[in-house]
């Protein structure tokens, strides 16, 4: 039996009962078991239904801008969620004392569409084992390389558990460094490539807003990429370099790297690529080790009356 | 009916292009897209393409007129009329969609004239479905995987090949044009394996009991619960192969400019704010509500069919898990 998702679910229907959140963000039962839902769960009864295994993929923290109006919400976090939620803080979006976060350990989340091509049949659990994920299907169990399986920003992962946590399900794991294996191959070649490589790519886009409603760090009141003063609703190539552009330049120094907007878009745009050339310039640039973990004084964020350049230039009054 | 053999169908392609801009499925990055055709490979192992039919007939935005000029010497001019297009490659229900599409926007009582030019520049050469998606589920909603609602052509792919059929006179024209690629059809085999073709999501879902469902469930909570996970993107609306909600804007450059008319979303948070700053729909619940009670209750009252096609792109692709198939379960589920 899953024992983690029993605590899970014994936390949370506590925290409910006893009244110390109003809801609790986490996931629950979806249209088969590769495809756990986002789940909201506001008395024990749904706290009895949350689901916990490698299967649980979409990103929590956006929902806490929403959920956390009407009193203070729990989540289970995972160490993308973590971060998100960090993000949402420092952005003073949401108040981290209406946040109660059940921190747990994350292997990585099985992409459901890959297990199901891997397997060639519906999938109806997995386990990740280090390097491999075990499926279980109707036909038995296969195991399957990591690398294979596991959505594309979990393979990129350098945060299995949130940083701070209100409770921990599990002994939390350390992060690691992040790696930008992509961005380093992307930046190998010429502009006319590059620009072939994203052109190939943008031309997909669907300007659905998929990536923009997954993104913690997109958590703007009103989002100037609506504003047709800025960005016109007409959907050609350049209007898709300015939107997807604009945004990664809205997002530098602020992503937490979840990789939420390339899980969410429908359309296999590889957008953490251009989130991470910002990370890695801004690690080699600034001297900061973990460009997407947020930070106290943050690189591209934080203003300082002894910077060597003054606020503008010519102007002594700083 | 004839029988084609697949080695045929660049031919096919080929001839048909002469007098129109074809479309075929394409694989890109691993997706297969419905691309204009230049000779490249032609995609066959999908199921349905990642875009359906209708951007090719209903584009996501399109020029409506140009102007040029100020409030003295304003002149329009009408966008000029589409080129004719060939589309090889979509499946039933998509064309399913384009069918209902019709009936809104050309048997109604406004005919939407960009709609009308547009479909009638296309020749649909649909392909028919002998394996189903994991998230194929059209006969749920009353669509087959032989449809022929909205093609000129049915492929029903064979061993070694299609059976051909035509559906309408313009399809009858298209095939006149490749009569020398068809040889007569040794059985309608292929065919009636698509029309017979199993759909098992489609098998564990019923909308017989649906219409009196959804009577009174206006106001259920049921609706805000399940609003919560939605993120306002338009990733459902987007894919839809039905979903034909647009907004009129304008683009200018100094004193030239176009009027457009582009696809919208009612999962959008602005897609009903009215100038004044009044939105009828400010919340999640009620757009959430919106689009299926439209695709359930409104469409069928106002023009006698669901208004989904049973595609699956929204269970495949949104990011919440926010479908049609989970709202058609929960809806079993929540009512007594």
């Amino acid at each position: 039996m899953n024992e983690r998702q029993a605590k899970l679910r014994s936390i949370a229907g506590s925290l409910l009962a006893e009244g110390r959140v109003s809801l609790f963000i986490g996931f629950g039962p979806g249209l088969e078991p590769s495809r756990p839902v986002p789940w909201f769960a506001k008395n024990a009864d749904e706290a009895g239904k949350l689901v916990l295994d490698p299967f649980c993929g979409p990103g929590l923290a956006r929902y806490l801008l929403d959920e956390t109006a009407a009193g203070p919400a729990g989540i289970v976090a995972r160490g993308c969620d973590g971060l998100g939620l960090e993000r949402l803080v420092a952005d003073k979006r949401v108040g981290r004392d209406q946040v109660y976060v059940v921190g747990v350990a994350c292997r990585g989340a099985v992409d459901p569409d890959k297990a199901r091509r891997l397997a060639g049949r519906p999938v109806f659990g997995a386990e990740v084992n280090g390097e491999t994920v075990a499926l279980t299907t109707a036909g038995g169990r296969l195991s399957f390389p990591r690398s294979d399986c596991l959505l594309d920003r979990c393979l990129a992962c350098a945060d299995p558990s949130p940083r701070t946590a209100d409770t921990w399900l599990e002994e939390p794991l350390p992060g690691a460094q992040r790696e930008f294996e992509g961005v380093e191959a992307l930046e190998k070649l010429g502009p006319d490539d590059r620009y072939a490589f994203w052109a190939r790519h943008l031309e997909r886009c669907l300007r659905c807003h998929a990536c923009r409603n997954a993104c913690p760090a997109c958590n703007c009141v009103a989002c100037s990429l609506d504003n047709p003063e800025w960005l016109e609703r007409t959907t050609g190539l350049a209007d898709h370099f300015m939107f997807h552009f604009t945004r990664a330049y809205h997002v530098a120094g602020r992503c937490v790297a979840c990789g939420e907007c390339q899980r969410a878009c429908p359309v296999g745009i590889p957008l953490m690529l251009l989130n991470e050339k910002f990370m890695k310039d801004i690690r080699d640039l600034f001297a900061v080790p973990d460009p997407h973990r947020p930070q106290e004084a943050e690189p591209l964020g934080h203003f300082s009356p002894d910077d060597p350049e003054g606020w503008r230039e010519g102007d002594e009054t700083l | 009916m004839k029988l084609m053999r697949a080695g045929a169908l660049p031919r096919l392609l080929e001839t048909l292009g002469r007098q129109a801009q074809v479309y075929a499925p394409a694989t890109e990055d691993g997706l297969v897209l419905l691309r204009p055709w230049t000779g490249q490979a032609i995609a066959t192992s999908y199921v349905n393409p990642v875009n359906s039919l209708k951007g090719l007939v209903y584009p996501q935005t399109e020029a409506v007129l140009e102007f040029t000029g100020g409030d003295e010497n304003l002149s329009l001019r009408e966008a000029p009329a589409p080129a004719p297009q060939v589309v090889f490659g979509g499946r039933p229900c998509d064309a399913a969609g384009l069918a209902l599409i019709a009936q809104v926007l050309l048997e109604g009582t406004f005919v939407d004239e960009l709609f009308r030019r547009r479909r009638e520049a296309t020749t649909v050469l649909t392909v028919a479905c002998r394996e189903p998606g994991p998230y194929c589920f059209c006969r749920a909603m009353g669509v087959s995987p032989a449809d022929e609602r909205g093609s000129d052509v049915m492929f029903y792919p064979a061993d070694d090949g299609y059976l051909v059929e035509a559906v309408t006179a313009r399809g009858e024209e298209a095939l006149q044009a490749v009569a020398g690629l068809l040889a007569p059809a040794p059985d309608t085999g292929a065919r009636d394996a698509c029309r017979e073709l199993r759909i098992p999501l489609a098998e564990k879902l019923t909308t017989d009991r649906l219409a009196a469902r959804l009577e009174g469930f206006f106001e259920h909570p049921y609706w805000e619960q399940v609003a919560r996970r939605c993120r306002s993107c338009g990733t459902c609306a987007y894919l839809c192969p039905t979903c034909y909600c647009t907004a009129i804007f304008d683009t200018s450059r100094g004193t030239r400019g176009r009027r457009l008319r582009g696809w919208d979303s009612c999962q959008f948070k602005d897609f009903l704010l009215m100038a004044g700053g009044h939105n009828p729909r400010p919340a999640k619940k009620q757009r959430v509500r919106n689009r299926f009670l439209h695709k359930l209750s409104y469409s069928p009252a106002n023009h006698g069919a669901y208004g989904c096609v049973g595609c699956g792109r929204c269970v495949e692709k949104c990011p919440a898990d926010l479908h049609m198939v989970a709202v058609l379960t929960d809806l079993g589920e929540v009512l007594p």
